[in-house]
This record gives C-alpha cells, structure tokens and sequence, in this order.
C-alpha cells in the first residue's frame, strides 16, 4: 500500500520536473532564438553604440560600479566603437539597391493590387470560355494566396525597380500556387494567367521620406572619406581623444582636406576649407532624422492610416526625436563641454532605435474579401 | 588483366569527365555571374562578418603586391601608413566574430509556426563543430577585451609544456594554435569534414569505370555548383591552409593571401545563399 503511493509520489515528481524541464528549455529556446536578431547589422550597430556611451557617460560621471572594476572596460568600448564605425563606413552598400529599385514593400497598395488581381483571374476565366464551375469565393482565396506569397517575399526586403519586375515575380508566384498539388484550387485556367494589363497600384515616395533617404544617402557617402581619414590620422580616436600621437600622411590621398583647401582657394567656395567633415555629418544626421520625425508626426495626423500604421509611426516619432536630439547635440559640438548629457541622450536615442527595429510591425496579411465582382 | 583494364578504363573515363566537369562548373559560374545584381551588392552588408576579415586581409596584401610589382619601393612605410586602419578592421572583426555563435542557434532549433513551440535539432556534423568553435571564439573575446580569466592563460601556459611519451603535443601544426586560439582545432576538423567526404565523392564519380547512371549525373552536376565548390573545396582547404601555417613565421607573407581566398570565397558563397533565400522558387 505504503510502497505503490510512494510509486505514485515518484511519478508524479517526476511529471512536475519534466514539465519544469520542458518549459525552462522552451524560455531558454525562445530567448536565444529572440537573441539571433542582433546579428541584424542596423540593431547590431545600435547596442554597439549604446553600449559604448553608456561606458563613457559612467567613466566621466566617475560611477563605474565597484564590480566592474576589474574588467576592462576602456579596451571593451573601444571595440565597440570600431565596430560601431565598421557598421558606418560599409553601409554604402545597400545604397544602389535603395536608389534603384524605389517600390518598396510598404509603398505598393495591397488590397486595391488584390482587387485587381481577382479582375484579371475573372476576365481570365470567362474568356478560356472552359466550362467555370469555380466559384467567386475559390477565384478569391486563390488571388489572395499568391498575394500573401508576393507580400511574404517582399518583406524579406526585396524592392522592385519597376511594376514590370513586380509582374515577373507575381507571375512566378501565380504558377508556384496553382502548382501546389496539395492546395484545393490547383486549376488548369489558372496555369497562364496574362498578367499583360497589370498596373501595379503603388505610391511613389513623398517629399519628406525624400528628403530623408536624401540624407541618409549623403551621411552613408560621407562615412567613406571620414572613416578613411579617423583610421589614417590615429589608430584609436576614441581613446586617445587627439589626433597627432600618430601622424602617417602616406595614404593623405583618401583625406578630403587637400581638396577642400583647394576648393577653397575661390573665393565662392572659401567657407569650404574650414568645414569640418565629422560636423557636417552630424549635420546630415540632424537632418535626416528631423525629416523622419516629420514624416512620422504628419502620418499621425492622417486619419486613413490603420492602426498598425500609426503605431509603427508613433515609435517613429519618438525614435527619430530622440535621435535628432542626440545628432543635434553633437552637431553644436556640445560633446567637448557637456560629455555626460550628451553620452546619455545618445545611450537614449540608440536604445530607443533598438527598440522600434525590434517593435516594427509588417503588413499584415492580406484577407479574402467576396465582395469585389468581375 | 582484367585488373588493369578496369584501371585503364577508369583513368579514361575520368579524363573525359574532368573536362566534362571543367565545363560544367564554368558554365555555372558563367550564369551565377550573369544573374549578379545590385541586391548582391546589399547583401555584401549583411555579411559584414566576412566583409571585415576579407579587408583586412586585403589591406595586409597591399605590400606584398607593392612589392611584388616593383611599383611602391618602400613597402614597409606603405604596411606602417596601413597599420591604424588595419588595426580598426581587425577589432571590428573581433566582435563580428565573436557573436558568430549567434547566428549558428537557428541550426540547432525551429519554432513549429502553428504551435509555437521550440523544436530542438542535432545539425551536420560541420554545423555542431562550428557552434563549438564560435563559442571558444566569443570566450577568447571576453578574455582579451572584457575580463582575464587567470586559470585559461595558466592552462594555456602549461600546454606548451605538456609531454607524452616524450612528446609535446602542442607544438604540432595545428595543435599549437590551441594555446591561443582554441577555435582553430574545431574549424580544422570541421572543414575536414566538409572536405574529405565532398572529394572521395567527386573522385569516385568521376573515376568510375563504367557510365554514370541517370542519379549520379544529377549527383555529380549539384556538386559542381559555384556555391558548393566554394564552401566544400575553395573555403575549407583555404581555412585548413590558414590553421595550419597561423604560427610558422616563415609563411607569414602567404597568410594574407591565404585569407584572401578563402573569405572572398566565402562572401561569394554567402552573397550567393542570400540570392537563393530572395529567389521565388
């Protein structure tokens, strides 16, 4: 009697801790696998940075925590730092992509491009003149699936030059659905649909989100030469605080400096030669991140937005202040005479990009809707 | 006589089908270079791991071409003006590649998308060599930027001095890196794995003496893809090479050419993954 109640406390103990087991192993899952978004460069850089002014703003404030100090902190922000620069100097990159395929995924109108999808696989079928035994419903689910294909891949972060290159891959979605054996709606009519007449509804970019991928264009393209020029003048900037410990002028070629005085030489151009190309990238900044703020506080304005949309444009909004504010700063070079307020502004605004990268809503998947005829 | 028919046969079998699969291989780079894009282009960013090394390596080769081509006469002067930005690369790489390990969690799990459940997974054998590498490698950044664990530099201390039989194990090729970079032991293995089996395959495909089957063509096309040449052959026997001359001084000069290699190799072998994930199939 005794024995098989202390078999049954056995088991169940053994339950309890498997299931403890199980769950502690799922958080552990879920947490590691939240963690595989940092290797995203742009949150990547963010933490970097984040980090780093955060040392900074604590080494000046003289409040390192007495357990930290044993570790090396000035080695570990200067790494940080490097790779916070390494993100910058190669970030010009993506910029032909950007410049050249404008149709991004968020500027196309999903639900009028369904609607005229459902059109075209209308006019389709009743001109194969085949017998149509398919009903409204089936044609619908069937154009909503290869539009939640298309608006699947383009989240990926693919962009379109063109409606005609949207149309490519559209086609190939239309024959990867109706291929699908698996699927209810595998239909012979559906095999070529003539997508020929097919206008891609989208809005093209407007002047404020201009203006900020302007911006952002000439502070990716200024990163090149500064970068060049920080790394030439002195190995480590950022800890030495001066440049002249360690003057190489072999590779002066890359550094703006020559050419500025040059251009400097007319009298035009004479303000150029005593500008100073960190400052103007600052200023870049300043300004992309004003036109971001902008934006985002007009879309809020804008009643015909969803509320998905006004929540990404309210984290926007805070983000891009938070960030100006920071750019602004070091804009009027207050970093020399108030380093504390400024590192902490900056831990702030990097902290709070993370967070709207990490927060970012997609568009949400399209629904099937009968109510559009042929 | 029977023997040395099938070896003769084999021997022209395969040197037919090595010019087969020259051609192969070079039409398929032909296309892969064809279909370049400028989405290529954005996705050298997001390898910005590999972007670092390559670099540097690049910037390391800059006095070797000096002084190979006669053009610069004082490479050193040229290698000193390249230390500062060099040396940035370098730590930009440090923590690039220590957070390597992060990118190796989703081989190793998968979220069910219905019951959003993690489902854990036991990758390759090259995959789980990795992760262990990567680890070590994140561990050697925190002992060398962060904190400095006594106990790992004692041990690597008495490693070197370690015998058996009279023997120093540690002072071996590839063994030696052990003391200050245990993350070479595991690549080494793991690229060994990508390799051997990768070539006895090809070699046996290729030296059959009898016509390949229908199957094996197909077997012996995939293999000859530009993706998989580079990570099977160019990248490994390139990281196998780097191991095994890190410490000898005297091929100091090859180590950046070395690096060179393999981790453009290894861009173009990402850049072309990246291609594939934004491809509709």
């Amino acid at each position: 009697m005794t024995l098989t109640y202390i078999s049954r406390g056995f088991s169940a103990a053994g339950g309890a801790i498997q299931l403890c087991v199980d769950e502690s192993t799922q958080l552990v899952g879920n947490g590691l696998l939240q963690l595989t978004k940092v290797m995203d460069p742009d949150i990547l850089q963010r933490i970097c940075k984040a980090t780093a002014l955060g040392i900074a703003a604590m080494a000046d404030a003289g409040c390192v925590p007495s357990a930290l100090k044993n570790f090396k902190l000035e080695s570990f922000k200067i790494v940080l730092l490097n790779t916070d620069a390494g993100h910058n100097f190669w970030s010009w990159f993506r910029q032909p992509y950007n410049w050249f395929k404008p149709i991004t995924v968020n500027l196309v109108d999903w639900d009028a491009a369904q609607n005229e999808l459902i059109a075209k696989l209308n006019a389709q079928l009743s001109r194969s003149g085949a017998p149509n035994h398919l009903t409204q419903a089936e044609v619908d689910k069937f154009a909503t699936d290869c539009m939640n294909k298309q608006l699947e891949h383009m989240k990926k972060g693919v962009n379109y030059a063109t409606p005609e290159e949207f149309k490519k891959d559209l086609a190939k979605q239309l024959k990867v659905v109706n291929g699908d054996s698996a699927a209810a709606h595998h239909q012979p009519a559906f095999a070529n649909v003539d997508l020929a007449d097919f206008t891609l509804p989208h809005r093209n970019a407007n002047y404020l989100e201009w203006w900020t991928n302007f911006s952002f264009t000439w502070v990716d393209a200024l990163c090149v030469p500064l970068y060049l020029k920080i790394w030439n003048l002195d190995p480590c900037p950022f800890l030495l605080g001066k440049a002249g410990d360690l003057t190489l002028k072999a590779a002066d070629a890359v550094s703006l400096g020559t050419q500025a005085r040059g251009l400097g030489e007319t009298r035009l151009f004479k303000w150029v030669s005593s500008q100073d190309l960190g400052n103007v990238v600052w200023g870049a900044c300043t300004a992309a991140f004003l036109f971001q703020f902008l934006e985002a506080r007009r879309k809020l304005n804008d009643q015909s937005l969803k509320s998905w949309q006004m929540e990404n444009a309210k984290r926007d909004a805070i983000a891009a202040a938070a960030e100006a504010i920071y750019c602004g700063a070091n804009f009027l070079t207050l970093q020399n005479s108030n380093s504390i307020l400024v590192n902490s502004l900056g831990v702030v605004a990097k902290l709070a990009g993370v967070w709207r990268i990490l927060s970012r809503n997609d568009h949400p998947k399209l629904k099937s809707t009968t109510a559009v005829g042929g | 006589m029977g023997m040395i028919s099938n070896v003769g046969s084999s021997i022209s079998f395969g040197v037919c089908r090595l010019y087969a699969d020259a051609w192969t291989l070079g039409t398929n780079i032909t296309a892969d270079l064809k279909k370049s894009s400028l989405r290529d282009l954005s996705g050298l960013y997001y390898q910005f791991d590999k972007v670092t090394k390559w670099s540097g390596s690049a910037l390391n080769l800059f006095p070797i071409a000096a002084r190979v081509s006669g053009f610069v006469t004082d490479s050193k002067g040229l290698k000193t003006a390249l230390t500062p930005i060099t040396a940035s690369v370098l730590m930009f790489k440090d923590l690039c590649y220590a957070l390597l390990w992060i990118k190796d969690i989703d081989s190793w799990m998968e979220k069910d998308k219905t019951t959003g459940r993690i489902n854990f997974k036991m990758p390759a054998w090259d995959l789980r060599l990795y992760t262990v590498g990567n680890l070590c490698e994140f561990g050697v950044f925190v002992h060398s930027y962060i904190y400095k664990f006594d106990v790992c530099s004692q041990i690597a201390k008495g490693m070197g001095t370690w015998e058996i039989l009279g023997v120093k194990p540690f002072t071996f090729p590839v063994l030696a890196n052990c003391s200050y970079n245990p993350k070479d032991i595991f690549i080494f293995a793991a690229c060994s794995v990508r390799f051997f089996p990768y070539a006895g395959r090809f070699a046996r495909l290729t030296f059959k003496a009898s016509p390949l089957n229908s199957e094996e063509k197909q077997e012996l096309k995939d293999m000859l893809k530009f993706d998989q040449v580079l990570k099977h052959v160019v990248c490994s026997l390139g990281k196998m090479a780097i191991i095994w001359v890190a410490p000898n001084h005297y091929m100091k000069d090859w180590f950046p050419l070395l690096t060179l290699i393999s981790d453009s190799g290894s861009l173009i072998g990402g850049v072309l993954k990246k291609r594939r994930e934004l491809e509709v199939k």
